[in-house]
């Protein structure tokens, strides 16, 4: 199996199979438009993902290898968030600064499976709460001025609450 | 859009230099500023309002429209995000199955009237009970999966509030009662208001809400002064008394200390599917008085074919319910308001009301309150 090097923010370097290398559709881009040798003994450098994170990446491509593409996402239809398998769930099972590298890094290289899934898990830690529950989930600070905010909660529906 | 970049937060493209062979990735929106990509990149605190607004994008399109709107009320970022035309055009088709092609339609705007017109629709029109002859409109009540918040106002204006989905029906009216107050003195107390949360989005197939957004409709709006407020003790055991406040509003209040064991609230059936679905926040929906029709030929026939039915029971089951048909009042009996309905007629004696009552508990609450009961 051909495999390629690539290399994390803090100068790790992973030897990686490159099918599965091939499942970010960024590396898969520059290995097939921009000729680089799979036999290059070259790094691939990710100045974007520190090596933690490259790990967990590469361990979730290596798992899913043999997925079918994931289908286009249907327009007309709802998105369900409630279909993640229970090796992703375990896999995603980490701090919230985790999974948002992971995001980060999903979307970077372009992984569109790694990033819908991680994607609907933030989903699912948002549904069902209230502002307030939200912002304490996320540690998100409110910004907004009163009037600001009668303003936004008018225009929500969302009249009381507090 | 306002894009939420830290100082130490790196504009990954501009810093490409030693690495330019990567090429940029092709996931922008039409929507988003084209500079939404930043990275932390060397200490990545990354947190949930760092993330680029593409992938924000992302995660917002795995939402219903209820959380949306819950969303939508974070923070100033989370706002416009969460108010984006692309998201609620979808909405607009999945859930409400129309579109548009107006090119300045307020997709956000359009489906919250529109989710509002198909509840509105959803509830079939309530269909009169046979046995009371009243449109209750209960079971569409029940479906509407309604959050009865009680809210009460202290003397320094601090709002405590109380959600309950204890809501039981009967044959004439329905009950709601809170429980499990965290202690608050009923001196300190000014205000009582009592608000009918209806979740604004539905799942089509089985009724259930999505996210915690609702529409608003106050119910019962009063001032309170626990020392002045008129108040009738109506019975009392070693731990409670239980006083009758006013419009129908109950209140169970502990011995010796001044606290709420229990507040209780009967609903009328009269109007309750609109006084829950059409009044504001600040606003009691009040409906137009019906006239009772009077007898055009000869106005000392009175009205008839009334029923009354009587009814007594307590939260959660019904002790007695007895039904007169074909009552009627031959001179308009009234008095300030009150049309009387006298079912001792010499022409038509009606059977008397009577029944061996069983009570399934044994109470003491009533023992000195209650000299004598009849009908």
């Amino acid at each position: 199996m051909p495999s390629i090097k690539l290399s994390s923010s803090d100068g790790e370097v992973f030897s990686v199979e490159v099918e599965i290398a091939k499942q970010s559709n960024t590396i898969k881009t520059m290995l097939e438009d921009l000729g680089m040798d799979e036999e290059d003994d070259e790094a691939v450098p990710l100045p974007n993902v520190n090596a933690a994170i490259l790990k967990r990446v590469i361990q979730w491509c290596t798992y899913h290898k043999d997925d079918p593409p994931p289908p286009e996402d249907d327009e007309n239809k709802e998105k369900r968030t409630d279909d993640i398998s229970s090796w992703d769930a375990d896999f995603l099972k980490v701090d919230q600064g985790t999974l948002f590298e992971l995001i980060l890094a999903a979307n970077y290289l372009d992984i569109k499976g790694l990033l819908d899934v991680t994607c609907k898990t933030v989903a699912n830690m948002i549904k069902g709460k209230s502002p307030e529950e939200i912002r304490k989930t996320f540690n998100i600070k409110n910004d907004f001025t009163q009037a600001e905010e009668d303003q936004v909660r008018r225009e929500n529906e969302w009249c009381e609450e507090k | 859009m306002a894009q939420n970049t830290g100082d130490k937060q790196i504009l990954y493209r501009r810093n490409l230099t030693p690495h330019s062979v990567l090429p940029s990735i092709p996931r922008s929106r039409s929507s988003t500023d084209p500079k939404g990509y930043s990275y932390n990149r060397i200490k990545c605190a990354a947190s949930l309002d760092k993330l680029p607004d593409d992938v924000l994008f992302n995660i917002l399109s795995y939402l219903n429209p209820g959380d949306l709107l819950s969303v939508a009320c974070i923070c100033q970022r989370f706002s416009s995000l969460a108010s984006d035309n692309l998201i609620w055009k979808k909405i607009y088709k999945v859930y409400l199955n129309k579109t548009s092609n107006d090119p300045h339609f307020l997709w956000k705007i359009k489906c919250i009237r529109g989710a509002k017109e198909k509840r509105l629709k959803l509830l079939k029109k309530p269909k009169a009970d046979p046995y009371t002859g009243l449109t209750t409109g209960f079971n569409q009540i029940i479906n509407l999966k309604i959050i009865w918040t009680l809210i009460l106002t202290n003397h320094d204006g601090d709002n405590h509030k109380y959600y309950s989905e204890d809501f039981s029906t009967f044959k004439t009216s329905a009950s709601v009662r809170w429980f499990s107050l965290e202690s608050i003195s009923l001196s300190r107390l000014r205000r009582v208001r009592i608000i009918a949360s209806i979740p604004l989005f539905y799942n089509i197939k089985n009724q259930k809400a999505l996210g915690k957004t609702s529409t608003k409709s106050l119910m019962l709006d009063k001032k309170f002064d626990w020392s002045k407020t008129k108040k009738t003790n109506m019975a009392g055991d070693d731990h409670i008394d239980i006083y009758y406040l006013m419009d129908n509003l109950m209140l169970a209040a502990w011995k010796g200390n001044d606290e709420a064991a229990f507040w209780h609230y009967l609903l009328p059936c009269h109007n309750l599917l609109d006084r829950c679905l059409k009044g504001t926040v600040d606003g009691i929906f009040s409906s137009k008085i019906v006239k009772a029709p009077r007898c055009d030929i000869d106005p000392k026939y009175g009205l008839h074919s009334y029923t009354c039915v009587i009814e007594l029971r307590n939260q959660r089951q019904s002790i007695l319910c007895e039904r007169f048909r074909n009552i009627n009042n031959s001179e308009n009996y009234s008095e300030s308001g009150w049309i009387a309905f006298p079912l001792i007629n010499i022409h038509e004696p009606h059977i008397p009301l009577s029944r061996q009552l069983n009570f399934l508990w044994k109470t003491e609450l009533f023992k000195g309150k209650i000299k004598a009961c009849f009908i």
